[in-house]
């Protein structure tokens, strides 16, 4: 069982993944609504198996997070998005291991959760 | 063309994200510097034209003011961005006026060559507006040689120095409006296109929620009648995704903002995957969709996700409108070209609706039953053309059509 933390500032999103993982995995899953109180969470040294961050959060773009997430400890990133484009900028990314589109399919969801922890 | 004209762009909208505001307010200032540089230089210009070589009969004593104010009352219009076409039109009737004072004939150089080749610039594609102005010019040289030299023969080379400047200055003022009206097409479109990505994001995400947790709540055994139902939002809603999918392609497309992710991709693999893909909706009407590729063909330099989406939109197009009998994917080579055909047993598309087809928001034979907005086809040959190929129609004998996508091994960069 691995811990993911989740930063999502839409609160429906964070329900459906919170029930994704859930219902299809065994792991546990922390949300968190902006990029602050994400870190913030790291550094009380919490040390979760992997990070999935949404594109736009209201302190911060999710790459950027993603950085900083993976400075303060290093685990593979997933990142979501509801623009198309944001592939585009995923594929380039070292730092990013997968992309989800949303909507978001619960199957495809769990799948890439299993692939990213197990990298 | 004429609205855009009219309404030019509006780059003080609050609404707008800060950087592309930013791309709008140097671009404007940087238009504008030209602009008064332009007035400035033709001003100039006919000062010293008109100190060197003095003026004729019909000048007046405030021949030189009234440009002067006409130009600043345009600048003014220009600058509070009201609308580019009554800039136009006051910096022509300026340009006239001050030539009608200044030259009796510098008017009717204006109005019969500024006018319509200024605005053929404006407003015409590239072949013709090139016609309109050469004619433009030929009636204007033979307007001077033929009629006024005949006339007047003693102010030859003041007239050739009046005309010289008219010519400079309308060829100046064309190429400024020229630039205008490009910033004012790639403003509305850098606007249009980041409305469609902010939309299409709104839309998605709410369409997350309804998705993601109606599949979750499948999960669950639902009785009979409630889990129809739950199948019907899920089907429903991903048909919403496709087609904001779809809209978001489009205007990727048509401005010419969409990438291709090249790599190796083996076409037969992907018409598999495709052909698993739509099976599902040609058994649920009762058609058979079968599939028939080539062996060794060779792999193919292309987006994987992109030629997908080709194969998909004529598979699914092919099923849609074929109410018995079977649809075919089949692949081909012909020497360094790769092609797929789409085979249906359908309706067929009737001889003056071939050339149509293709075209955003057409849809076959007016079906108001059949689903999709009909961006489908447009979508699948735009992708094709950015691969460097095609997409043609033709009759399958006695009845359907073949779609073919023909996709070249070398493309030409």
């Amino acid at each position: 069982m691995a811990l993911i933390l989740y930063v999502e500032d839409h609160p429906p999103a964070q329900l459906l993944m919170t029930a994704i993982i859930g219902e299809l995995t065994a792991h546990q899953v922390v949300c968190f609504g902006n990029a602050e109180t994400a870190l913030g969470y790291l550094g009380l040294g919490h040390q979760p198996q992997l990070y999935i961050v949404d594109m736009d959060l209201p302190d911060s773009d999710g790459i950027g997070l993603i950085y900083r997430l993976r400075a303060a400890h290093l685990v593979p990133a997933i990142l979501v998005s509801a623009y198309a484009e944001a592939i585009n900028i995923a594929a380039h990314h070292a730092h990013i291991s997968h992309y989800l589109a949303k909507p978001l399919d619960p199957t495809h969801v769990a799948t890439i959760i299993e692939r990213a922890i197990a990298r | 063309m004429w609205r855009q004209l009219l309404n030019g762009p509006s780059p003080d909208k609050d609404d707008l994200p800060p950087s592309l505001k930013q791309v709008a307010v140097v671009r404007l200032r940087a238009y504008w510097a030209v602009q008064m540089a332009l007035l400035v230089a033709g001003q100039l210009l006919l000062w010293i034209s008109a100190l060197t070589l003095g003026t004729n009969g019909n000048s007046s004593p405030h021949a030189f003011l009234l440009p002067i104010i006409g130009n600043a009352i345009s600048l003014y219009i220009g600058w509070r961005r009201t609308a580019h076409f009554l800039w136009l039109v006051s910096i022509v009737l300026a340009l006239s006026i001050q030539g009608m004072l200044i030259d009796g004939l510098g008017g009717l150089t204006s109005l019969t060559f500024i006018v319509p080749y200024s605005f053929a610039g404006l407003v015409l594609p590239r072949r013709q507006r090139v016609i309109i102005q050469m004619l433009c010019v030929g009636a204007f040289w033979y307007n001077i040689i033929y009629e006024i030299l005949p006339i007047f023969p003693q102010i030859y080379m003041r007239r050739l120095f009046y005309v010289s400047y008219n010519i400079l200055v309308a060829t100046l003022n064309f190429q400024t409006l020229r630039f205008i009206n490009r910033l004012t097409i790639e403003l509305n479109a850098i606007y249009s296109r980041q409305f469609l990505a902010r939309v299409s994001h709104e839309l998605r995400t709410p369409l997350n929620s309804v998705l993601g947790f109606a599949k979750l709540a499948q999960r669950g055994a639902l009785p009979p009648p409630y889990s129809a139902y739950l199948q019907q939002v899920v089907e429903e809603g991903e048909q919403l995704n496709r087609l904001v999918g779809d809209l978001l392609d489009s205007a990727h497309l048509a401005t010419g903002k969409l990438k291709l992710t090249a790599t190796q991709c083996d076409l037969n693999s992907l018409c598999a995957a495709v052909a698993e893909e739509v099976r599902p909706m040609a058994s649920a009407k009762g058609l058979a969709l079968h599939t028939a590729l080539a062996n060794n063909l060779p792999h193919l330099e292309a987006d994987p996700l992109r030629l997908r989406q080709v194969v998909r939109n004529l598979a699914v197009n092919a099923v849609k409108f074929t109410s018995s009998g079977q649809v075919i994917i089949t692949t081909q080579q012909q020497g360094q070209t790769l092609y797929v055909l789409v085979i249906d047993t359908g309706t067929g598309i009737p001889s003056h609706e071939q050339g149509s087809i293709f075209a955003p928001f057409v849809r076959g034979g007016n079906r108001p039953q059949t689903e999709g907005v009909g961006l489908g086809l447009d979508i699948a040959r735009q992708l094709a053309r950015l691969h460097g190929g095609d997409i043609t129609l033709r009759d399958n004998q006695p009845q359907g059509s073949i779609f073919t996508v023909s996709l070249p091994l070398l493309v030409r960069k």
